[in-house]
């Protein structure tokens, strides 16, 4: 005997009784074979438990999303939203990553050694083997202060101990003339 | 779901947006389904059941009445599934490590329906994961016309219109299925 091939019974399962005008066959073949009977019912019972599990899993899916307010869009939204932080972070975490292992030879200089507002400091800042040379900068107060100096000064520097000298020979001359005038008052 | 589908009213003919709003709450729980069915995603199957509806309304005025409406609707949803699976990156991850959850739930809840005769839920639960496996084992063209066939009871003629393919296509793999099963069954 020759069994229900796999499109009549597809026919069959879906109910096709009009289709390919092989109904009648395949109902009359049924009624004689019991192996093609007991397979069809299997075949039967098994998509229509697939179909009902199917259907009752979606129908409950869209009722928990109606109950939710059933607003895809929000959800998409939401949904990209996260992917843009996560975007968002990860860049961060580049940047950061980066800029730690980029060289850092130039650490920068102890802000003691350089005075507030001179001229020097951006020098300072440039750091490296200028920090570790000795410092010959002079401010800007002191450099004025030594011009003043040297502008108040009576004599050149270069003379200045004949000229201490003559002040010296000058106050002991006063001191002895003042002196003398005592005396002679007496 | 109405919320946000207030969509400015177009020149196409056709449907306006009230009329149009039936459509919505006529079809969508059918469509939503259909799409569930292919995707097994509640979120995707929403966002795509909100997409079908949207791109019907702005294409309603190429709508001829050639088929059925649910046809073209479902015709829509087939194509933006098969988009949204073709551009799914992350569907591979997403079906080892959530596809079999899904699957469990539906055994489950074929236990629980026949719960009072153990021996009937044990029937049932082996009946419906025989049926998942065979169904697991089908192309996703193949796949569809078997959703559409024997869970939405759509006619050959519809379900050619709605995947664009002949009828022969249709029958083919439907019997392509039904071996499936056959042979999930003989290999138990």
């Amino acid at each position: 005997m020759k069994h229900l091939t796999d499109e009549q019974l597809a026919e069959w399962l879906a109910g096709d009784s009009a289709e390919g005008g092989c109904a009648e066959e395949t109902r009359r073949h049924l009624e004689s074979c019991a192996q093609c009977h007991q397979e069809a019912m299997t075949l039967r019972d098994g998509v229509l438990r697939y179909s009902l599990a199917v259907k009752r899993q979606a129908a409950r899916s869209q009722e928990a999303r109606l109950a939710g307010g059933f607003a895809p869009k929000r959800a998409l939204a939401m949904h990209r939203l996260r992917w843009a932080g996560a975007g968002a972070l990860a860049l961060l975490l580049t940047a950061q990553t980066a800029w730690m292992l980029k060289p850092h030879n130039a650490p920068a200089a102890p802000p003691a050694t350089v005075s507030a507002g001179t001229k020097t400091a951006p020098v300072a800042a440039m750091g490296g083997a200028m920090n570790n040379a000795p410092d010959h900068t002079m401010s800007d107060d002191e450099l004025l202060e030594a011009v003043n100096n040297d502008l108040s000064r009576d004599v050149p520097e270069a003379l200045a101990p004949v000229s201490a000298i003559t002040v010296a020979r000058n106050k002991i001359a006063a001191a002895s003339k003042v002196a003398a005038n005592n005396s002679s008052a007496k | 779901m109405e919320e946000t589908l207030l969509i400015p009213a177009m020149s196409h003919p056709g449907w306006n947006a009230a009329e149009f709003d039936d459509v919505v709450r006529e079809h969508q729980a059918r469509i939503y389904r259909v799409l569930w069915c292919e995707l097994r995603d509640d979120e995707a199957a929403a966002n795509l059941t909100q997409d079908c509806f949207l791109k019907a309304y702005r294409a309603r005025g190429e709508f001829r009445g050639e088929c059925s409406v649910h046809t073209w609707l479902v015709r829509i949803a087939i194509n933006l599934a098969r988009d949204y699976q073709r551009n799914r990156r992350q569907g591979f991850w997403r079906r080892m490590l959530g596809g079999n959850a899904k699957e469990a739930e539906l055994a489950a809840e074929m236990a629980e329906d026949e719960a009072p005769r153990a021996d009937r839920a044990l029937i049932a639960r082996e009946q419906l994961q025989q049926t998942m496996d065979a169904v697991k084992t089908l192309s996703p063209q193949q796949q569809t016309a078997f959703h559409l066939r024997y869970l939405e009871e759509l006619p050959l003629e519809e379900i050619a219109e709605a995947m664009g393919v002949e009828i022969g296509t249709v029958k083919s793999h439907l019997s392509r299925a039904v071996h499936a099963l056959r042979q999930q069954r003989d290999e138990r």
